[in-house]
């Protein structure tokens, strides 16, 4: 039986899919807080995004020259007009350096909460869906792994691993990783035993396409929303990482890098301390905010 | 002065969608140890009309517009809030509806009802407890269960637990609110019969909230028809058994079954209850009632007393009767 | 009850093993080579391989992870490179900074939290509430450490009032030091136990059982405290103990930043002289430290929402 077939078989209809979610953005649009968060996450992504090509159609001369460039005239040089978030302990335009961080600070973000929700969706699904036995012996190994602090585990997996960005990506990922298994466990659960599941398996659907067409497509909503609150966690946990210095090395201009230099110079220089931490303050709260949106949008109930 | 007398009630709620008429322009009053029904569908304001007597709306979204409510000739809406605590559960005491949820997981069935007695008389804990025991025995419960929480108990203990709290100070007025609705059938009757015993034992005056005219039959002396947060129809169970007029009354009444008689179909009001942000301009019930005319789609009736003591609020039932109004 | 906490003390051990199996794998990773960080740049090959094969090191992954468990019993983490002490002595000597930090970071995420959560929910939408939303939103999204910088630059350096960094010596002096890393470590858990506070309050507030306990005429304080508060702890308490972990990771930070003698600066130390034994010993201890606070956690939810006991009772069949 084709896809389609067996949806129309289930009743599952396109339309309900669509609605939910047109319900949602109807709702979400009202929410002032979360489409400024929203606008600034978009925002960011555009800066991202842009200084990637900048990047390719310069050749990097555009980086090399505005973002790695000492210049010891400028040395922790004060916010002016030239220089509007002022210049670093190598005389390196903190603005600029920021700009082109963005970067790492949101796709690594990002790719590490998806890795994690990649594993943490097949683990989930699994456990969710078989119940009993499976569900156990997944959930137990979930709360090994549980049990030991998320930033102290990827101090660990960066420790043995190295910091290359991949390894950060998988130090940020792995303590994510029974999180969101556990969210998806109990999404699916609530889903496992709906009527259309029942229909689906009556037609004859196997478990593996159950869960990719009818069970996970369903379950989704509680998982999207937790997602997008993990992936501001993610950004605080690279920054604090690189702050420590196991995380990105310089020179690449990673937020929380720059602010590793802030500590010795907190007497001749305010501004390294104050400016980038403002920023990856205000990128994690217009995530948290978008994701909060996105919770109250798609379940008004939740909302108090 | 009467016992209960409840002037020109108005209240509404704020809500995210509008403001919801939730009562309005209520009268009803209540001699000492009588007993009345209110009756009327889901919605229709009579949860609001109790919790409004016992000034425990949810401050931030009710609005008491106007009117008045006096107890043994003080107005309770004027009350300061701490005398205002003192009458709640002393003088006046309510019986919630679903025994599920009316009771605190967290504190042990003793303790809730302890808590009760130690809020308006002057004892140590050791004697709250054993007024909480005695408490229990006289709703069946054994004493031995005091230490036990919520969740050991069934559904009718449950709500035996709930009448032992709102007794336990013997209150003179009782209200409560679709006190077996949530029970089972078997049960029902049980636990309606236990409030009848005690409040008669307690010489305690009873609002009955429900929509089953059938328990306000066996239950009461006076009943009080409403539908979306008006009173439609109001007299003594005789007059309104005997003679109901208002067409919300007959619907109510026949979609009910019974017994003795050899009904094939029962007969629902056909519709729901209004959308209480936007109500019909004139008789609210003109979109539900069979014989609704452009008149009653247009204006609002007034309440008609059609016999002694028997009021209408229809143009068709109650014309030519008097106009209902204190004296 | 006790069998209850028994139980759930028999159930640590398993999960212990499972925790130091795997932070022993990811440590093993490390392509660092002890012998070569012991015996220096002069090490011969010949004496590389003498010193392996002393260590175990070529031993097989699980004799060797099953010596660690053994020698964990004993209370031997193995002996730091470094210092060529013993790590357990290391860890211990540092460990009471680290809980003394800890401490006063849960004391303040519980004292500042809850009742920042409470007053929320019982005045929702007041100004005190839009305030404490917003400071909630704002310490969440804050990075700790940067809010460590920012305190250190006001209230050390401008305003001369608390030291920048290390541990003061005598009550004073300790508590003098103690207020900058502990606000600091405190702030994202004291935003998320306010925020958990105000909204399961918010919950509660509206249960029927409130609406019982107004109409038998309870006081607005009792019913605050003794009907609305001790229901709305129940998932607050949960919060508070997962958030006890963040807090210990979090300690790394606060400690780099304060240059604290805890744990956390002594994990950051090894890694940058490539320790392996002390970090492997520090990661398996603070998660030693997280799950048995955990446990408590847990028995502290028995004892706050009676029905876990009654499941607990239900399903061991014997009261």
């Amino acid at each position: 039986m084709t896809q389609q077939g067996m949806k129309k078989a289930t009743g599952m209809n396109e339309y309900q899919g669509r609605s939910l979610w047109g319900e949602a953005w109807h709702r979400y649009k009202k929410n002032k807080v979360a489409v400024a968060g929203l606008v600034v996450v978009i925002a960011l992504l555009i800066i991202a995004l842009g200084t990637i090509v900048i990047d390719l159609v310069t050749h990097e001369s555009v980086y090399n020259e505005l973002v790695l460039k000492q210049d010891i005239y400028r040395k922790l040089a004060k916010p002016s007009m030239q220089h509007i978030f002022g210049c670093d302990e190598y005389g390196r335009d903190i603005f600029f350096r920021m700009v082109w961080g963005t970067r790492y600070s949101l796709f690594i973000g990002v790719s590490s909460i998806l890795f994690a929700l990649a594993i943490g969706l097949v683990l989930g699904s699994i456990a969710g869906y078989y119940g009993g036995k499976i569900d156990n012996f997944i959930m137990r190994i979930m709360d090994v792994f549980l049990s030991i602090p998320s930033m102290v585990m990827a101090i660990a997996v960066v420790t043995a691993l190295g910091t290359g960005t991949f390894n950060l990506v998988l130090s940020i990922a792995i303590p994510q990783i029974p999180r969101l298994a556990r969210i998806v466990r109990a999404s699916v659960m609530t889903v496992r035993d709906r009527e259309f599941i029942e229909s689906a398996r009556a037609v004859g659907a196997n478990d593996r396409l159950i869960i990719t067409q009818y069970v996970l497509p369903n379950a989704m909503a509680p998982i999207i929303v937790q997602t997008s609150l993990y992936i501001g966690q993610a950004i605080l946990a690279i920054a604090g990482l690189s702050f420590l210095g196991i995380g990105i090395q310089p020179p690449t201009p990673e937020w929380g890098s720059i602010l590793n230099a802030a500590r010795t110079y907190m007497r001749q220089a305010w501004h390294i301390s104050l400016i980038p931490g403002l920023v990856i303050m205000f990128t994690v709260l217009s995530l948290n905010a978008a994701g909060d949106g996105l919770r109250d949008a798609l379940d008004p109930k939740l909302k108090n | 002065m009467a016992f209960l007398e409840i002037n020109k009630i108005n209240i509404d709620y704020v809500t995210e969608d509008g403001v919801v008429e939730a009562v309005n322009d209520i009268d009803l009053s209540l001699k000492e140890g009588e007993s009345l029904g209110l009756v009327g569908e889901t919605g229709a304001g009579k949860t609001t009309l109790a919790k409004c007597i016992m000034r425990i709306l949810p401050e931030r979204t009710a609005r008491i517009n106007s009117g008045e409510i006096f107890y043994k000739g003080t107005d309770l809406l004027k009350l300061e809030p701490e005398k205002m605590r003192e009458i709640r559960g002393s003088e006046i005491a309510m019986i919630f509806q679903d025994p599920m949820t009316a009771l605190n997981p967290v504190l042990t069935v003793g303790e809730q009802i302890a808590e009760a007695v130690q809020n308006h008389q002057k004892v140590d804990d050791a004697e709250a407890m054993k007024k909480a025991e005695e408490m229990l025995e006289l709703v069946g419960i054994p004493a031995a269960r005091s230490s036990e929480y919520p969740h050991q108990f069934s559904g009718g203990m449950r709500q035996r637990v709930v009448i032992a709290i709102a007794l336990a100070c013997n209150p003179k007025l009782l209200i409560a609110d679709e006190p077996t609705t949530a029970l089972d059938v078997t049960i029902q009757a049980q636990v309606l019969e236990m409030i009848q015993k005690l409040r008669t034992q307690m010489k305690s005056s009873l609002i009955l909230i429900t929509h089953d005219l059938g328990l306000v039959a066996q239950n009461c002396e006076s009943v009080a028809v409403i539908y979306a947060g008006e009173i439609v129809e109001y007299g003594t169970v005789h007059d309104i058994f005997k003679d109901m007029k208002h067409p919300y009354t007959v619907g109510l009444f026949t979609s009910i079954p019974k017994i003795n008689e050899d009904v094939k179909r029962l007969t629902p009001i056909p519709g729901n209850t209004p959308d209480p942000v936007h109500l019909p301009k004139g008789c609210k019930f003109c979109t539900r009632c069979a014989y609704a005319t452009e008149k009653c789609q247009n204006e609002h009736p007034e309440l008609y007393q059609s016999s002694e003591g028997h009021f209408v609020r229809c143009f068709l039932k109650g014309q030519g009767g008097e106009k209902y109004g204190k004296q | 009850m006790w069998k209850y906490i028994l139980k759930r003390f028999a159930m640590l051990i398993p999960v212990m093993m499972g925790t130091i199996l795997v932070v022993f794998f990811i440590m093993d990773q490390s392509n660092v080579d002890p012998a070569k960080i012991m015996l220096g740049d002069a090490a011969t090959a010949e004496n590389i391989a003498h010193l392996h094969k002393q260590l175990g090191l070529d031993d097989p992954f699980f004799v060797r992870y099953f010596r660690y468990l053994g020698n964990l019993l004993h209370g031997d983490l193995g002996i730091s490179y470094t210092y060529k002490t013993s790590v357990a002595g290391q860890i211990a000597s540092r460990l009471p900074n680290t809980a003394i930090l800890a401490g006063s970071g849960v004391f303040l995420t519980v004292i500042i939290g809850i009742p920042l959560g409470v007053i929320s929910a019982k005045h929702q939408f007041s100004i005190f509430d839009n305030v404490s939303t917003v400071f909630t939103l704002f310490g969440a999204a804050a990075p700790a450490f940067w809010v460590g910088l920012v305190l250190v630059m006001v209230f050390s350096q401008h305003l001369h009032l608390f030291p920048a960094s290390g541990m003061g010596r005598g009550t004073v002096g300790l508590l003098k030091s103690l207020i900058l890393p502990a606000i600091t470590l405190s702030l994202s858990g004291t935003a998320n136990v306010a925020r958990t506070t105000r909204s399961s309050m918010l919950e509660v507030i509206r249960a029927d059982y409130i609406d019982t306990a107004r109409a038998k005429g309870t006081d607005e304080r009792t019913i605050t405290l003794r009907h609305m508060l001790r229901n709305a702890l129940i998932p607050v308490t949960t919060v508070v103990g997962l958030n006890f972990g963040v807090l210990l990771g979090g300690s790394v930070l606060t400690e780099t930043v304060f240059a604290w003698p805890g744990i956390g600066r002594y994990v950051i130390e090894s890694i940058k002289s490539q320790d392996i034994p002390s970090v492997l010993g520090c990661v398996v201890v603070l998660s030693i430290l997280f799950t048995v606070v955990n446990l408590f956690v847990d028995i502290l939810y028995a004892y706050i929402d009676p029905r876990i006991k009654a499941q607990y009772k239900s399903a061991g069949g014997s009261k």
